[in-house]
């Protein structure tokens, strides 16, 4: 057998994954990429008008750019939230780790709906955070919260938190700790610890919950259209009522195939700046 | 020794810390204590208590008890597809940066980051143009490429740790790739195999766009049918629902072994 | 919790098998499209059981908009997802259209002979189960004053109160027509009635995606006010939400809600026999009961509580309401949609 031959043997395990993907995945993208340039879902001929009727509307336009910026802004919120109880998983010792990791896992155990639903009780009028606030007297009257963006990012905040803390918890649990003690000797205080040792070590885990995260809320149809309300447009509702609702399919398939290739690039090039950072940090 | 320079920092840590924690786990409870509400409407915290809705839950509810039935189907197949064609990709590709497994990994991984929405309506228009009709297995197909990613990065982690001599050992004495693959490589990376398995199923079993899109009343699985009642009836069963969840749920998470979950230990 | 081969291999025999056998009962299964929101409950609890008992069938109801429905068989081709449809006047014209529809047989009728003309669809596509009405939902103890008229959305005193749907749904079409004949216009001029939404904004606090979770809001407390279904109001009225209905003096807006055989369906004779059991007497009673409050079509149903202090009889209300003319304009609705969508957001 030669090289070349063994070589392709080799892959041979990968095999059956890789036809069932060619048929359940690259083939339906396919098609979705096809209808989206036919003029209808079972129409013949070619067109580019679903795609200049997307792109050249400032409406669309701004519902697909809304759609990136509440995914930047639950990334950013998780990130604030996941470092500290980072930095708390890392000093605990084994008990506590142990239910710090079971405290992280159990929302993300129990169903999406389920915690969608809690903060509709939550943010709701008369719901947790009005009567707490009205009790502390620090509003007068209902916050509104439930269907606000405000209220939309904490609900998905606190959802896809455990998809950013997994992560996070075990980049951070992997530094070591002499390294810290040596630091400390040397007299380095926590803060210049925190942004000179931790925070590039654990960069690895933040971007790849940073994806994660990213991934989610921008396609977090339960919550957005719950928690976010009929006044907020996200791309899935979008997608959902062209297609289900007006039976726009073509029109459809365009703004979905611009929407992956938009979260894509995305992440293709937040990974390849995140990597070339990383270059000069990880061992 | 701590320094006092250090307090500051240290403290909003700890509250920080304390925060998240709180957020964490406050939506479970209050999800938990509406379950146990006795009125009509939702509303935190209820005035009065009873079980009533779990009584209507498992006595009168049968399409919450066909959805749940539909997820556990889907969730099944999925699980048992995405772990056996996984774990054999990713024995293959684990470690390895030639081009073509750098590409067939990005491939296999891709779905982790493909809006799902996208993914559902490309499975509905194939499954429309075809003529096939919405089913739990066609429903499940889509889940599959869901689900995958999760098990590759786990299986590759575990085949990562995995010292290729044994391999070599093996095959040196005559052991064909398959024989190997089932008594060598497999014992070694199974915990990263059960863990993908379970990742694979909670992915599945949570799902959302992808069902969306393929659901018909033969197909509506857990989720979708939660969401329907809960934007339109604001039915107190989701919430006795929830609570079956949460239970569930922190019984399977007491009875498996907790090794599973402390990272850095799943190697023992 | 060990996976190995043999475990996997029988998960997966399992899920076959499990498919196989979902192939196999589909012939027992009947499957029924209803409303979001109370009368997808009521089907749920009162129809439910006398599908099993009388036609030997599991039923399954599904709440959808009836925009939605046309999509999903739109999409399903020749495997319709469902075996019954349930439409209002305007979708009901699309649906027939599209070809979606099988007619009515005439062999099939019991109940459902000798209904009113408004009740029987002129093409045989089928009876109507019920009449639906359009009126103002508001809550006593926070809106000052009984409402009298639409127009009382606009007042300042509403600012943050009101709820309404858009136009995706059927509710929401036919708000949209009203506000647009009371703003001057008409079914097929609709500009005046967007101006008006427009300067609604202020006042709304929510637009939910369909009128069940209109309803659901206005349980919640997230609004006080807003276009309804008499039946929705007189569902949460039941369940001890503050609410109560008025009828404006343009009147209240009826339609009639239409059950009709889905073409291709599994089990057409079924789905034909179960349309007709909607018109038993008993069943039009049982949904005419209090909470639900269906007005039934069934001209010799007694009234009884909410539906009687809104009218005395059948004929009072075909006098009191108006239909809208659905089929001048129900083909404007994707643009519609498409405008609400953009010009009524904050």
């Amino acid at each position: 057998m030669g090289k070349a031959g063994g070589k392709a043997a080799s892959f041979l395990p990968a095999a059956p994954l890789a036809l069932f993907f060619a048929v359940a995945y690259l083939l339906p993208v396919a098609i979705l990429t096809a209808v989206s340039f036919r003029p209808d879902l079972r129409a013949s001929g070619w067109t580019l008008a679903h795609y200049a009727a997307f792109l050249g509307d400032g409406f669309n336009l701004s519902i697909l750019l809304d759609t990136l910026w509440l995914g930047l802004q639950v990334v950013g919120v998780t990130l604030l939230i996941a470092y500290p109880l980072g930095l708390v998983y890392m000093r605990a010792g084994p008990r506590l780790r142990a239910l710090l990791v079971f405290l992280i896992l159990l929302p993300l155990l129990t169903n999406t709906v389920v915690r969608t639903f809690a903060w509709m009780a939550i943010l709701g009028r008369n719901g947790l955070v009005d009567t707490v606030a009205a009790t502390l007297g620090l509003a007068d009257g209902p916050l509104r919260l439930l269907y606000s963006r405000t209220g939309l990012v904490i609900a998905l905040a606190q959802i896809y938190l455990p998809l950013m803390a997994l992560p996070l918890n075990n980049s951070l649990a992997k530094i070591d700790g002499n390294l810290l003690r040596a630091a400390e000797g040397l007299g380095a205080s926590s803060a210049h610890l925190f942004r000179t040792v931790i925070l590039p070590l654990s960069l690895p885990g933040a971007v790849a919950g940073c994806l994660l995260v990213f991934a989610g809320a921008t396609t977090a149809f339960i919550t957005q259209t719950l928690v976010g309300g009929g006044r907020q447009i996200f791309m899935p509702l979008f997608i959902y009522q062209q297609a289900i609702g007006v039976q726009r399919w073509a029109f459809a398939a365009a703004a979905s195939v611009v929407f992956a290739l938009t979260v894509m690039a995305i992440v293709y090039a937040f990974n390849r700046f995140a990597r070339a950072r990383l270059r000069g940090v990880d061992a | 020794m701590r320094e006092a320079r250090n307090i500051p920092f240290d403290l909003a840590v700890w509250l920080a810390g304390a925060a998240a924690i709180v957020l964490l786990v406050l939506p479970t409870l209050v999800v938990v204590a509406m379950s146990f509400t006795n009125e009509f409407t939702l509303r935190f915290p209820p005035r009065s208590w009873s079980v009533r809705w779990y009584g209507e839950l498992f006595a009168n509810s049968p399409q919450i008890a066909a959805a749940a039935l539909a997820s556990l189907k889907v969730a099944l197949i999925a699980t048992a597809v995405s772990t056996a064609l996984g774990t054999l990709a990713a024995v293959v590709l684990a470690g390895r940066k030639d081009r073509w497994a750098v590409a067939l990994d990005s491939l296999f991984m891709s779905p982790m980051v493909f809006p799902a929405m996208s993914l559902g309506l490309a499975l509905l228009l194939v499954l429309s143009l075809a003529g096939i009709r919405l089913s739990l297995l066609t429903l499940a197909v889509g889940h599959v490429v869901i689900a995958t990613p999760f098990v590759i990065r786990m299986v590759s982690a575990a085949a990562q740790q995995m010292n290729p001599a044994l391999l070599d050992c093996a095959a040196s004495l005559g052991a064909s790739r398959t024989y190997a693959f089932f008594t060598v490589t497999l014992p070694l990376i199974r915990p990263g195999v059960v863990s993908g398995a379970i990742v694979a199923f909670l992915t599945s079993i949570d799902h959302v766009p992808v069902s969306l899109m393929l659901s018909d009343p033969r197909t509506e699985t857990l989720p979708i049918h939660l969401w329907a009642i809960l934007e339109a009836n604001l039915d107190v069963r989701v919430a006795a629902v929830s609570g079956v969840i949460v239970a569930a749920t922190v019984a399977v998470m007491l009875i498996v072994d907790r090794r599973m979950f402390v990272p850095g230990r799943e190697k023992g | 919790m060990k996976l190995d081969r043999r475990s996997m291999l029988g998960l997966t025999a399992g899920g076959l098998a499990a498919a196989a056998f979902d192939a196999r009962a589909q012939s027992r299964e009947l499957f029924v499209v209803t409303y979001p929101g109370s009368v997808d409950e009521s089907f749920k609890q009162v129809v439910g059981p006398e599908v099993r008992s009388r036609l030997g069938a599991t039923p399954t109801f599904t709440p959808l908009l009836n925009a939605e429905v046309i999509g999903r068989l739109q999409a399903s081709g020749a495997n319709p997802p469902f075996d019954v449809g349930m439409w209002d006047n305007g979708p009901l014209i699309l649906a027939k259209e599209a070809g979606l529809l099988e007619r009515f047989p005439v062999s099939a009728m019991n109940h459902s002979r000798g209904l009113p003309a408004q009740f029987v669809d002129p093409d045989g596509f089928g009876p109507a189960f019920a009449v639906t009405m359009i009126g103002i939902a508001y809550n006593p103890k926070r809106i000052a004053g009984k409402p009298t008229s639409w127009e009382d959305f606009w007042k300042p005193a509403n600012k943050g109160k009101v709820g309404i749907v858009g136009p995706a749904s059927n509710l929401g079409t036919a708000f949209l027509v009203e506000i647009a004949k009371l703003r001057g216009g008409s079914p097929t001029n609709v500009e005046p009635g967007f101006r008006a939404l427009q300067q609604l904004v202020p006042n709304l606090s929510a637009i939910p995606a369909n009128p069940g979770a209109l309803a659901t809001a206005f349980q919640q407390g997230q609004i006080d006010m807003a276009p309804m279904y008499f039946n929705n109001a007189a569902v949460l009225k039941a369940r001890g939400v503050d609410i109560e209905f008025a009828i404006p003096d343009s009147g209240l807006q009826i339609q009639t809600v239409t059950l009709s055989i889905i073409k291709n369906a599994k089990n057409p004779e079924a789905a034909a026999r179960f349309i007709d059991m909607m018109l038993d007497p008993v069943i039009q009673t049982r949904l005419e009961a209090a909470p639900w409050t269906m007005f039934p079509a069934k001209a010799g149903v007694a009234l009884t509580g909410a539906n009687k202090e809104l009218v005395p009889d059948l004929a009072t209300l075909m006098q009191k309401g108006s239909f809208l003319d659905w089929k001048t304009f129900i083909g404007n609705r994707p643009q519609w949609v498409e405008r609400f969508n953009r010009e009524i957001r904050v």
